[in-house]
């Protein structure tokens, strides 16, 4: 295998990665997986850290440790099993008591994951109907920011111009809108199957 | 920005950029709505805009570190296992059971074509041995399209010369054979086998029914095989035209004339019924006609020493056989009286003429003896579908009436007390099948009707699945 370390796999994608690496342990391979995500991982270290040396040093432990995880784990989806990876990591290293800090905890703030797939849901012709209606549903700040986010393409800080609210907010809002406008889609498609 | 999956994988600097303000409010936009999907780079999104960090420079030393980490050394030798490829193995494993299936397949298949060729022996052996000497029963004969049944009997024929000569007029095969080839060969033998103790047809049948023509062509072919094996007892009946065909084309050769008679045994389940004998046995040839010369058609002719008999075809033509040069018959039929006479095998035809019976011409006693005529007159609807005898339903009436034979318990009945309805198909080759009694009588009479409809004249079919009843009087 000592040829292929001085190829670049940069056409093979995040899977094909993957796979070689679990076949051949090669830390090149690895290594040219992790270097696709590192700035992202940094970033995220930042956030839990706020202090950028302990998030480098936390850059290059996390690497350490995906050696034996990745060999050892199915990974079906290397961006986000390495996001949580990170996030274990620097949640574990917060865990030391000198860090125990309370913070409150808003719920508006925190960030939801699950809405990734609502790309698809918004595209046929029917699923506009619903949307008029279940736009209705929404608190007044969630539609009006939704709707500068999504349909006039505004940013946070126009949408803070705007609408005169905080830019935690405002994200939050549309967070929560967004979400509220999927599972009313849902109910929606499930109401109209029930009456079928 | 890196483009993976359609998706634009924003970098650090882009992230930087967003937060030092520099973007445009599109590019927040966008960067704001790829965070919304991707909780990684909101993450990351959020870390960046913590103070004092210089992300390029923070960036490229983390490159650093890590290439150097991926380097060959030491340590990469120790975190590097080798651990072998399993596919090879896997496709060993695969490979072995390819060969270890296609070996227990191809015995497997050995095994049962020779278990199949092996039964087939088995079973004509098996079947030969029953049918040793037994007399001849000739109305038993299943399945007898024919309106001569009695050709089953035939097959002891010893006759040297016939084989012979008939070898040389051996047809070649097919199974196609149809009745112009049986009447070729059957012609040409009739010619050369002029020693033979069996009457020759001098006169072809020039029957309507291609069943005698068939009949007659049996007839031929078994005699030449009675010299081979005089074993058959299978053989038999007119139906497997095939079958004929085929063990008439072996006969020079004992093994092939086995075969043959192993496949004729084994498709008709009747031969068992069958006799052979080693002696001969005599074909008589008849023609049963009223005082005008007309052919009585369906009258019962039977052997009163074994209570054998067969009926005449629609043109009054009828064979049997029977071990000795002469035979007495009882020729019976409704309307007539019944005849008693001797038949010869040596004659090429024997006449048998039936006088008008007197006391049975009135009207009300025909119109009884014809229930199924009378209800197709009646209703024509009924015929469109429905299967017919070959002949009419007339003459099918005249057949059931000559043939039938009462049950004991009815025989010292003389008047008739009922009748018994029974339906049936019929399959392709204009035989009745799958029986169902709509009218019992008793379980006596039931089974006597549905004995007389098989045996009887064949069918034609109207409709792929036409239903017919018919009505026997008792």
């Amino acid at each position: 295998m000592s040829f292929l370390k001085n190829i670049s796999h940069n056409s093979l994608s995040d899977k094909e990665l993957v796979a070689l690496y679990k076949e051949s342990g090669d830390m090149a391979v690895l290594g040219e997986l992790y270097q696709r995500y590192m700035e992202l991982v940094y970033g995220v270290c930042l956030k839990y850290y706020k202090d950028a040396e302990t998030a480098k040093d936390s850059v290059m432990q996390i690497f350490e440790e995906l050696v034996p995880k990745l060999r050892k784990h199915e990974v079906e989806n290397f961006k986000p099993w390495l996001h949580q990876v990170a996030k274990n990591h620097c949640l574990m290293q917060l865990r030391t008591p000198k860090n125990m800090k309370t913070v409150e905890f808003k719920y508006e703030l925190v960030q939801s994951e699950d809405n990734v797939h609502l790309n698809g849901v918004l595209e046929k012709e029917e699923n506009f109907m619903k949307l008029e209606y279940c736009l209705g549903t929404l608190t007044n700040e969630q539609r009006e920011a939704v709707k500068l986010f999504y349909l006039e393409g505004k940013c946070y800080n126009e949408i803070v111009e705007i609408t005169g609210q905080e830019w935690n907010q405002v994200r939050s809002f549309i967070q929560n809108g967004r979400r509220n406008l999927k599972l009313c889609m849902e109910n929606e498609k499930l109401g109209v199957e029930n009456e079928l | 920005m890196a483009i993976d999956n359609n998706i634009k994988n924003f970098t650090a600097d882009d992230i930087e950029k967003y937060h030092k303000g520099v973007l445009s409010a599109k590019e927040m936009h966008e960067l704001e709505k790829a965070a919304m999907d991707d909780p990684f780079l909101a993450d990351a999104l959020e870390g960046y805009a913590i103070a004092g960090v210089n992300v390029a420079t923070d960036i490229a030393e983390l490159k650093e570190r890590l290439a150097k980490k991926t380097m060959p050394d030491g340590r990469q030798a120790e975190t590097a296992k080798v651990i072998p490829l399993q596919t090879s193995e896997r496709k060993n494993n695969f490979r072995l059971l390819k060969v270890a299936a296609m070996l227990v397949f191809v015995a497997g298949a050995a095994f049962a074509i020779y278990q199949f060729g092996f039964n087939k022996k088995a079973e004509s052996i098996a079947q030969n041995e029953p049918v040793k000497a037994t007399e001849n029963k000739l109305t038993d004969t299943a399945d007898s399209n024919a309106s001569n049944t009695t050709v089953a009997a035939a097959e002891k024929v010893t006759t040297n010369e016939a084989v012979d000569q008939s070898v040389a007029t051996d047809q070649t095969s097919s199974a196609s054979g149809s009745g112009a080839s049986i009447k070729k060969e059957v012609a040409i033998s009739m010619d050369d086998e002029k020693a033979i103790n069996s009457s020759p047809a001098a006169v072809p049948p020039v029957v309507k029914n291609n069943e005698t023509q068939r009949a007659i062509g049996n007839v031929t072919e078994k005699k030449i095989l009675g010299k081979e094996e005089a074993k058959a007892g299978s053989i038999v009946t007119a139906n497997q035209e095939a079958d004929a065909i085929a063990t008439k084309d072996k006969t020079a050769e004992r093994l092939e004339n086995l075969e043959s008679q192993k496949r004729s045994v084994a498709a008709n389940k009747k031969a068992e019924d069958q006799n052979y004998r080693n002696q001969t046995t005599n074909i008589f040839r008849g023609r049963v006609t009223d005082q005008n010369n007309v052919g009585v058609p369906f009258a019962n002719v039977t052997n009163l020493e074994e209570n054998t008999g067969t009926y005449t075809d629609v043109r009054g033509y009828f064979n049997l056989t029977y071990p000795d040069s002469i035979l007495d018959v009882q020729v019976r039929s409704i309307g007539f009286e019944n005849n008693n006479v001797q038949l010869r095998n040596v004659a090429p035809t024997n006449k048998v003429v039936l006088q008008d019976d007197r006391s049975s011409l009135s009207e009300v006693v025909v119109s009884k003896q014809k229930p199924n005529l009378q209800a197709r007159s009646n209703n024509n609807t009924m015929q469109l579908e429905e299967p017919e005898p070959s002949d009419g339903w007339g003459y099918y009436d005249n057949y059931l009436v000559n043939n039938i034979q009462l049950p004991d318990e009815y025989k010292s009945k003389p008047v008739m007390t009922g009748e018994v309805q029974v339906s049936f198909e019929v399959n392709k080759n204009g035989e009745p099948v799958n029986f169902k009694i709509i009218k019992s009588l008793c379980s006596k009479c039931d089974k006597e009707a549905i004995r007389l409809i098989k045996d009887g004249p064949k069918w034609i079919r109207k409709a792929k699945n036409g239903r017919t009843t018919v009505t026997i009087p008792f």
